[in-house]
């Protein structure tokens, strides 16, 4: 096991190589010069030129390239041309918040999601499996923004309960992260309940489950310990997947609710040409996916012993011919 | 609140109060304990940085001249009351300018501002890159406290070049000890309290305030809210929204699109008040002159300039743009020098001339093919109209709308777009023409201008619009003519910002770049 983690590790460092050049060179080329927009349209040819030599956006792309690359290895990926920060810096104010949107989110997702979806399929065909597919359908369907705005007129407008955006200001500062939690969550826990249903719906008519009923053990623990752990196998595979695009797709809500992460950091990146946040940024979202495929991974191999054991025996496998050489 | 100028945007109707900027209803007497203003995201509030829109700015930062919205070049931290010239002096045909700052400047952290912070704020901005037109600056240095002698490696002649250099910094001391990425120290009649970034800024009520000669300071330096937060909004509707919870008290620059309930007959209209005023920015379509263009024809040209339709245009995007008969705008002091709506040409016409169009076009080389359209997403409905106007002309056109990044770029490209459709501004109108037009300026290459025309005579008519002496009616109307007969521009319309204010605001305080201020802005004291 411990080989396969190493042999991934290795792997991250070759995809965030990829990453780094992949994204450095799409920004290359992409139209739009930082020179032009941060001195206006007026600007004359000769303060171009001088703004693009103090950037360094002068230099071959080979020696840029691997400046950046080099760079990238220290998380140092220079200091932004609009914030006049060094990138890193601001990462540090605002990855926690969007760390903290993403996870508390991700949390919600599976703490309500989940149950959701086991209760719909172990009460299938009543009036709550159908309650929850509906909501689960109107969730999935609604985009997140429309979901943010109608809340915002519903919550703070009408009620005057909540506060419309921000992180701070007359209410108390978790009251901020009520509704851009709510709106990130909502589809993925909709998303959830779905697929823990279908998941459970197929695990409960399997012959284990027949077999463990037969036996006589109580309902409890027939769902809890023998169904629920082969139906969560398919889901925990979806949540890694979930858990990446919560968020790095926080763009879309930290916009509608002006809340200050890495989204809205990246979308003023990408506006400006601000090379040095759009490539720190996409660096870090991408390290992040990176780290979170890899620990799902580990936790499917830990939930189905078919996987663990096929890691287990390639390892033994490669193990033995090596021995079996040496004789 | 009464309704002074009523237009009409498609269904929805809207006033805007005028009496909101009516010096009459000056008063400094109430200071309002607390606002909260909606505003767009301050990428960074440096006072050197590159962002212009820094909300808290010019409240906690001044510099040692400024321009008033009103065009009005008065001085701030310099002494108006030594040198010649109101604060400075400088002797004909010399490349020095001589400044004298007051003796009693000092900063939020106590600093005593001398004229060497002066220099070295000057300095600072100038080395890091952040202005524009500043080459011909040679030198900043303190003479003594008070003086500080700026030499340049020629004199400055050009229309608002020496403005550029006086109101174009803010001053900071060299012994200040804030971090000014995260915090500010200026001389202004605000101070800094918090700042989160992407989130919001704080100020507070400078009680401190250097100039205590009431005589002396003026409607921008007054104080007359205790704590303003700034809160970054950059979504119209959130704004919206923002201002009908009560999370906001005032919006700067609200989306036409959001207005309608702010409005004296919308839902909030007892709340709120709606203040309008023209943008300093000249839209108007340019076109391509390369050989690599069908639009090298000036035939063509002419037919598609005669076949627009300004008022139709301006119907058809709401009603609330001013039409421009010129590439000008009256919100520059120069618009008057000429009388642009009286002359006769395709920018003064009432709606599309379609007889002329046709007869220009019949004499181009123009053989149906599909010119583009280049501009910015957002405009992409105005270049649509515009393309539909040209069909009607039997011209076909297409958009294509991208981003400003991308269209600084493909503007370089003379086979990429035929017309292009944007905006521009400046200080005077014939600045706003350098800024566009210039050889040397706006993706220029020195021997054409940024649009690939060449026409040396246009050009030197132009620079000489851009000096002192050359600014006159006479220059402005030839060089303007030149472009009309030679179709290379037309200008279409100004627009308008949208400034929402609490109900207790009685009047509305501008920057020279057109910020709200909101510290400045006077209050009857009925609401708190």
């Amino acid at each position: 096991m411990w080989r396969y983690i190493v042999k991934r590790l290795l792997w991250l460092i070759v995809i965030m190589a990829c990453v780094g050049v992949i994204i450095f060179t799409i920004m290359w080329f992409v139209p739009g010069d930082p020179a032009q927009i941060i001195l206006g349209s007026g600007a004359t040819n000769e303060d171009i030129a001088r703004v693009r030599e103090q950037l360094g956006l002068d230099r071959p792309y080979m020696v840029q390239l691997g400046e950046f690359l080099i760079n990238a290895c220290r998380l140092d990926f220079g200091e932004s041309y609009v914030y006049g920060i060094p990138v890193i810096q601001e990462f540090a104010t605002r990855l926690p918040r969007t760390l903290g949107l993403g996870l508390i989110s991700m949390a919600l997702n599976i703490i309500i999601g989940i149950p959701l979806g086991v209760n719909a399929a172990i009460h299938r065909n009543t009036i709550w499996d159908q309650g929850v597919l509906v909501l689960a359908m109107v969730f999935i369907s609604v985009p997140q923004f429309f979901l943010g705005l109608l809340m915002v007129v519903l919550f703070s407008v009408q009620l005057g309960w909540l506060p419309p955006f921000g992180i701070s200001g007359s209410y108390p500062t978790w009251m901020y992260w009520i509704m851009p939690v709510l709106a990130n969550s909502l589809s993925g826990m909709a998303m959830n309940a779905r697929q823990t249903r279908s998941a459970a719906l197929e695990t409960i008519r399997a012959d284990f489950v027949t077999t463990a009923r037969a036996k006589g053990l109580p309902e409890r623990t027939v769902i809890y310990k023998h169904m629920l752990p082969n139906a969560l196998i398919p889901v925990v595979n979806s949540l890694g997947m979930q858990l990446s695009m919560v968020v790095g797709g926080t763009v879309v809500i930290e916009t509608v609710f002006s809340f200050p992460g890495i989204g809205q950091y990246l979308l003023t990146g990408v506006n400006s040409r601000d090379y040095p946040v759009v490539r720190g940024s996409v660096m870090i979202l991408a390290l992040f996916s990176a780290v979170i495929t890899l620990l799902v991974d580990l936790v499917y191999a830990y939930l189905d012993p078919r996987i663990k054991a096929q890691y287990v025996n390639y390892a033994a496998k490669k193990g033995g011919s090596k021995k079996g050489g040496k004789k | 609140m009464s309704a002074v100028l009523a237009m009409s945007l498609g269904t929805v109707a809207f006033a805007s109060d005028d009496s909101l900027h009516d010096t009459a209803n000056i008063d400094n007497t109430v200071t309002r304990s607390s606002l909260t203003v909606g505003w767009n995201t301050a990428t960074s509030i440096e006072p050197w940085g590159t962002d212009n829109n820094v909300p808290g700015n010019y409240e906690v930062y001044e510099m040692l001249f400024e321009t008033s919205a009103d065009g009005e070049f008065y001085a701030l931290l310099a002494d108006a009351s030594r040198g010649e010239y109101g604060g400075y002096d400088h002797e004909e045909g010399s490349t020095e300018y001589r400044v004298y700052i007051y003796d009693y400047i000092y900063d939020h952290e106590g600093n005593h501002i001398t004229a060497s912070d002066v220099a070295y704020s000057y300095m600072y901005q100038y080395e890091n890159a952040t202005t524009s037109n500043w080459q011909t600056l040679v030198s900043v240095e303190a003479e003594d406290d008070t003086t500080v002698l700026f030499t340049f490696s020629e004199e400055l002649n050009s229309l608002g070049a020496l403005e550029n250099f006086l109101s174009r910094c803010f001053i900071v001391s060299e012994n200040c000890t804030a971090n000014l990425t995260s915090s500010m120290c200026g001389t202004g009649p605000y101070k800094f309290v918090s700042y989160t970034s992407g989130s919001s800024l704080v100020i507070e009520k400078n009680e401190d305030y250097w100039q205590t000669d009431e005589s002396l300071r003026r409607q921008e330096s007054q104080a007359n809210v205790q704590t303003i937060t700034y809160q970054f909004v950059d979504e119209g509707n959130s704004r919206e929204t923002g201002l009908q919870s009560g999370a906001l008290d005032m919006v700067y620059d609200m989306p036409l699109e959001n207005i309608e309930t702010f409005t004296d007959d919308g839902s909030y209209g007892d709340q709120y008040s709606v203040y309008s005023y023209v943008q300093k920015f000249v839209y108007g379509l340019c076109l391509n002159c390369s050989d690599d263009s069908v639009t090298s024809d000036v035939n063509l040209r002419l037919a598609i300039l005669n076949a627009i339709d300004q008022d139709g245009l301006i119907t058809a995007l709401g009603g609330t743009y001013t039409r421009l008969y010129s590439y000008a705008t009256d919100y520059y002091s120069d618009y008057d020098y000429v009388d642009w709506a009286s002359l006769d040409n395709y920018n003064t016409n009432d709606g599309a001339d379609l007889e002329a169009a046709a007869e220009y076009l019949a004499a181009s080389s123009y053989n149906g093919e599909t010119l583009t359209i280049l501009t910015q997403s957002d405009y992409n409905d105005v270049a649509t109209i515009i393309a539909a106007q040209l069909a009607a002309a039997g011209i076909n056109a297409t958009v294509k709308g991208v981003d400003q990044a991308t269209q600084t770029t493909t503007l370089a490209d003379p086979t990429a777009w035929n017309m292009m459709f944007g905006m521009m501004a400046g200080d005077y109108n014939v600045q706003v023409w350098s800024h566009g037009f210039d050889y040397n300026s706006n993706g220029g290459s020195g021997t054409a201008n940024g649009y690939f025309t060449v026409n040396d005579e246009w050009q030197e008519l132009l620079e000489l619009c851009n000096t002192a002496e050359g600014h006159t009616s006479e220059n402005m109307l030839a060089w303007w003519q030149m472009c009309v007969d030679n179709g290379y521009a037309m200008g279409l319309y100004a627009g308008n910002n949208y400034d929402i204010v609490p109900e207790d605001c009685t009047y509305v305080c501008l920057s020279d770049r057109l910020n709200l201020l909101p510290g400045a802005c006077c209050f009857d004291g009925s609401v708190e």
